[in-house]
């Protein structure tokens, strides 16, 4: 057998670039696999174990007031295995090289021992002293960002007062592993940090002494979360308990679940695209190897060799190279997820995130690999055990074309006869010809489906940034204020507009549909936050009722017009029936929008701002930005400006690399596709190429029989193409459909004109490298040889 | 002459008929052909091209199945062999040459030959039959880079190298011109006699049938006569 061994090799060997492309094709499903099963799977592990070590909690709650005894009753409840309550709040701190507002998230951490959940890693300095009253514990990613080192000092605006903090320790929370600004859907280390300071320090700045604001519960693992959720309710209602809700929609732990989903859902369809292609291609190579070999099994079936043993061998020859594309899949795979993995180390804080070969999504890699190859050589192998020796050894009949309908009437006299040989052959094998536009058509939908992230990007951008919100910037106060705070607004240097706002914690109900969200009252005549709604275009919050967003209507049930009851969380507590006076479309959140005044009507306790919305005079910036330092009653900023420029820099810096290597694979299936087909129709059609030269076309005229075929699959390719990219896009934006954020369905025309361009240009240059070969065809050795 | 009597033969086929279907025609390949040959001979089956040779000699090995009539095989019923069987069969007890050669492209002469030995039972050594057929010096080289009757040769160093009883030779010389072809039958006659072959040449070309100890004649799917060669002539004789 050792010598039918080496006459496979040698036919490898032979059909090397054929075997090449397809492994490519294979190759680029595995490492699109192994990038994005990989990386979920390392980001799943590290997640796992770092949430278990640092006593992640599963329950959070946040309230106004809460004596520090109820803490314990907290811990009393069935199913509570642990308590840590605390202090939350927002400051704004103060950098001298660095002008523009920043603001900060405090967190407190109990006087002795730290944390018992959501336990901190200090990764530089220490922890807080026993009596470190104005020592500060800082994220690690601000940290970096403002090059902050143990023994810096920040000055920090907390509640009114400003404090001098000094910086003892660099510290990971599981709680901020995605530490974003409120709001936000994206990280801005510049001017978002953590900062966690002595529970006696935040006692003191936020007047809360033998009081908590905040609680974290561990829970038993048999506990039942909605008994304990509810228990936990009753418990802080009289304290203003905003509810407490779970690990799902914790901020952060929701954007890395998000991601790991993501990256589960796209790994189970994505790779087979490419697997299903290069199983397809194998098929087309191996049918044409046994019959151009059909004599061959002939003979060695006359000599003796056993049906099973010519099948295993053509089996053989394609696990061959369904073992190429592992390899090289599994290569490619390990550093494109190793990239990716590092990636996530940009957003995600974790004590240490690192690609981590999982051995299981190797091994099922190779086994969906080897299984492509062997389902692709399936039929051809099976036809080569089964040959009948006697009839293999006679020529097969010449392929009997057709003359077609159109192509043997209508066209005769119109199309040049190789325009005629071209579409006769594409029409003779109307199923590889198929399959291959089908390949063609995939490697465009995966390169529509990978781009149009940049377009929904920037149409989100467009959309909530431009267009609904049109303030500089966004200021929130420690506490509601008197009207008043407004005009002193307006006379901070540089303002130009100034409209309040303010937002009420409340309950929606709808029958039994309950959700838990906050209606933000915006000023009557405000221009600055704008509520688009689908079908009325721009409209103002009126003084009757609410508007809700699409998916906070759809999770409640209600449409325009209908009613529904409003609790609310804060101040006074109430409940009320609103009718909902329209629905608006948003991809930030699930919000709900009132007039100011109704909000005032609604909280009971009169007019007040909970912050305002502001634009500027830009060449007053520093001055403006000066002046809200000085102003004690800010306690969070937000600029537009950042936003938008996080959502640039996300771009170059993460999804164009994710793009890139998507682009480079969707490239690689439409070299695989069309070298193969193309490598096929040269070995069908070689005598007759060779015949039109003998005939006197000139090479070129010979080659166009070639080129022209592979151009006109690529050119039916393309529609087809463009809806199955569309339906790939349809599924992918389906699948970040959440209350956090939405992404919008765009393709801008440049992207689809890129990528059909792209595709053909592939195609083009395929065709072309593949079309030199019909330059160099012998013609001697076809007149001698016969088919 | 070896067929002695009382022996009995190697090979006896009776009533042996082929038809073909292709669509609504039924083409009758051979209608009825009886035959009986004796270890050690050399036949000739002779006959124009269509009259059924191929047809007979692809069955008689196995490749094909009739669709009526028998074959013995040292007295062993052929045509109820099961696919296995017939393997078995094939690997061991015969070879075949073809008239296009039909070696692997991918495999140098030795290993086209070696191909055949390492499945057979006491083979002897590729070389050894290249030397047989005067290719001790081309051992290495690919069928691409033989003339036609070199590829020849290599067939045949391939059908004999494992020493079969029965060698079945279709057109060995049909694609050759005359010289060649003759060096060929050379080659395959003193082979064949060296390692004690039934040998059964299916051919157009009348003059080769002048050294066979028997010629069998056919004609439109039957076998016209039979006539036995009182002199066979050596191959280097022959001309045409
Ligand atoms: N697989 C087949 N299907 C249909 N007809 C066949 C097939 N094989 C051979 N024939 C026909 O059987 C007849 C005998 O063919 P063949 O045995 O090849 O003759 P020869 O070898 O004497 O030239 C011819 O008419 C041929 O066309
Ligand atoms: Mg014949």
């Amino acid at each position: 057998m050792r010598t039918l061994h080496r006459k496979l090799l040698r036919d490898l060997w032979r059909m090397r670039l054929q075997a090449l492309a397809i492994g490519l094709v294979i190759g680029s499903g595995i490492a699109v696999f192994i990038m994005m099963l990989g990386a979920m799977a390392s980001l799943e592990a590290t997640r796992d174990a770092y949430y278990a070590q640092s006593r992640f909690g599963q329950l959070f709650v946040h309230a106004e007031r809460v004596p520090a005894a109820v803490g314990e009753a907290l811990e009393r409840i069935d199913g509570v295995v642990a308590a840590e309550t605390r202090i939350t709040g927002f400051a704004t701190l103060t950098f001298a090289d660095f002008v523009e507002p920043v603001t900060a998230r405090l967190v407190s951490v109990p006087e002795r021992g730290g944390p018992v959940l959501d336990r901190l890693v200090i990764r530089q300095g220490r922890g807080l002293a026993p009596d470190g009253r104005d020592e500060a514990l800082v994220n690690e990613a601000f940290a970096e960002a403002h090059a902050l080192r143990p023994g810096d000092r920040i000055l920090a605006n907390i509640n009114g007062r400003q404090r001098r903090l000094s910086v003892v320790g660099i510290a990971l929370s599981p709680e901020f592993v995605y530490a974003i600004p409120p709001g936000a859907l994206l990280p801005d280390d510049r001017r978002f940090g953590v900062l966690w300071l002595s529970r006696s320090t935040l006692e003191a700045a936020f007047d809360l002494e033998g009081a908590f604001n905040d609680a974290v519960l561990f829970l038993a693992p048999a506990a039942d979360p909605e008994a304990v959720r509810a228990a936990v309710d009753r418990l802080l209602e009289p304290y203003g308990g905003l509810g407490a809700y779970d690990r799902s929609i914790q901020v952060s732990a929701f954007f890395v679940d998000n991601e790991i989903r993501q990256l589960r859902t796209l790994a189970a369809v994505l790779p087979s695209v490419f697997l299903v292609v290069g199983a397809f291609l194998l098929q087309a190579m191996c049918r044409r190897m046994v019959d151009t070999e059909r004599e061959q099994i002939g003979v060695l079936k006359a000599f003796g060799y056993a049906d099973r043993t010519i099948a295993t061998h053509y089996l053989t020859l394609a696990l061959l190279i369904g073992l190429l594309g592992v390899v090289l899949g599994l290569l490619a795979g390990s550093w494109t997820a190793g990239r990716i993995t590092e990636l996530y180390t940009q957003f995600f804080r974790f004590p240490l995130l690192r690609y981590r070969l999982e051995p299981w999504v190797y091994a099922v890699a190779t086994a969906l690999g080897l299984l492509a190859a062997v389902l692709g050589a399936w039929r051809a192998v099976r036809a080569a055990g089964r040959l009948p020796p006697a009839q293999a050894m006679r020529p097969p009949p010449p392929p009997a074309y057709r003359r077609r309908g159109v192509l043997g009437l209508a066209v005769r006299g119109i199309l040049d006869q190789p325009t005629l040989m071209l579409l006769r052959h594409l029409l003779r094998w109307p199923l590889r010809s198929g399959l291959a536009i089908l390949g063609i058509a995939a490697a465009l939908a995966l390169l529509l489906a990978a781009m149009q992230w940049r377009d929904a990007t920037a149409y989100l951008v467009q959309k909530e940034f431009f267009e609904a919100r049109r303030m500089d910037f966004t200021v929130g106060f420690f506490d509601p204020l008197a009207p008043a705070v407004v005009p002193q607004m307006a006379r901070l240097p540089g303002v130009l507009r100034v409209e309040p706002r303010r937002s009420l914690a409340v309950r929606f109900r709808n029958g039994n549909r309950v959700k838990r969200g906050s209606i933000t009252g915006l000023a009557p005549q405000g221009r600055l936050r704008r509520v688009i709604d689908v079908e009325k275009g721009p409209v103002l919050p009126d003084d009757q009722g609410v508007l809700l967003s699409r998916t906070l209507a759809a999770i409640l049930g209600v449409g325009r017009g209908g009613r529904i009851i409003v609790e609310t969380l804060e101040d006074r507590r109430r409940s009320v029936e609103l009718p909902v006076s329209g629905l608006f479309s948003t991809y930030l959140g699930i919000p709900a929008y009132a007039s100011i005044a109704l909000v005032d009507r609604l909280s009971g306790i009169g007019d007040r701002v909970g912050g305002v919305d502001l634009t500027i005079d830009p060449a007053r910036r520093n001055a403006f930005f000066r002046a809200l330092r000085e102003s004690p009653e800010v306690a969070a900023v937000a600029s537009r400006e950042a936003r938008i420029r996080a959502f640039e820099t996300t771009m170059a810096e993460t999804i164009d690399i994710v793009v890139a290597f998507y682009v480079a694979f969707a490239l690689l299936l439409t070299f695989g596709t069309v070298f193969n087909t193309g490598r096929i129709a040269l070995s069908e059609r070689g005598r007759e190429l060779a015949s039109l030269r003998l005939l006197g076309y000139s090479a070129l005229e010979a080659s166009y029989v070639l080129v022209g075929e592979l151009v006109l699959m690529a050119l039916l390719a393309l529609p087809l193409g463009l809806a199955l990219g569309w339906l790939l896009a349809v599924w992918i934006i389906a699948t970040v459909d959440n209350e956090l954020f939405r992404m919008p369905l765009v393709v801008f025309p440049t992207t689809m004109a890129w990528a059909l361009l792209a595709v053909m240009a592939a195609a083009l240059v395929t065709a072309l490298a593949l079309a030199r070969r019909v330059f160099r065809l012998d013609l001697v050795a076809v007149l001698k040889s016969r088919e | 002459m070896k067929a002695d009597i009382g022996q009995p033969p190697l090979l006896s086929v009776r009533g042996l008929g082929k038809t073909y279907r292709v669509g609504e025609i039924e083409i009758h390949a051979l209608r009825g052909v009886d035959l009986q040959v004796a270890a050690g001979e050399l036949l000739v089956l002779l006959g124009p091209s269509g009259s059924g040779k191929t047809t007979f000699l692809n069955i008689l090995g196995t490749l094909d199945l009739p669709s009526s009539g028998r074959i013995l095989f040292r007295g062993r019923e052929l045509t109820d062999l099961d696919e296995r069987a017939r393997t078995h069969f094939r690997r061991h007890h015969l070879g075949f040459v073809f008239q296009f050669f039909n070696l692997m492209p991918s495999l140098t002469a030795r290993e086209n030959v070696a191909l055949v030995t390492e499945i057979a039972t006491r083979p002897m050594a590729p070389e050894e039959a290249l030397q047989m057929v005067g290719l001790g010096h081309r051992l290495d080289h690919f069928p691409a880079q033989l003339s036609g009757g070199e590829q020849q040769r290599v067939a045949i160093a391939r059908a004999i190298a494992k020493r079969p009883e029965l060698l079945l030779c279709d057109e060995p010389t049909g694609a050759l011109d005359s010289a060649t072809g003759i060096v060929v039958l050379e080659a395959l006659r003193q082979t064949s006699r060296e390692i004690g072959a039934t040998t059964l040449i299916v051919t157009h070309n009348a003059a080769i049938a002048a050294m066979a100890d028997r010629v069998v004649r056919f004609a439109d799917g039957r076998v016209v006569s039979v006539t036995r060669n009182p002199q066979p002539v050596e191959p280097a004789a022959l001309s045409w």
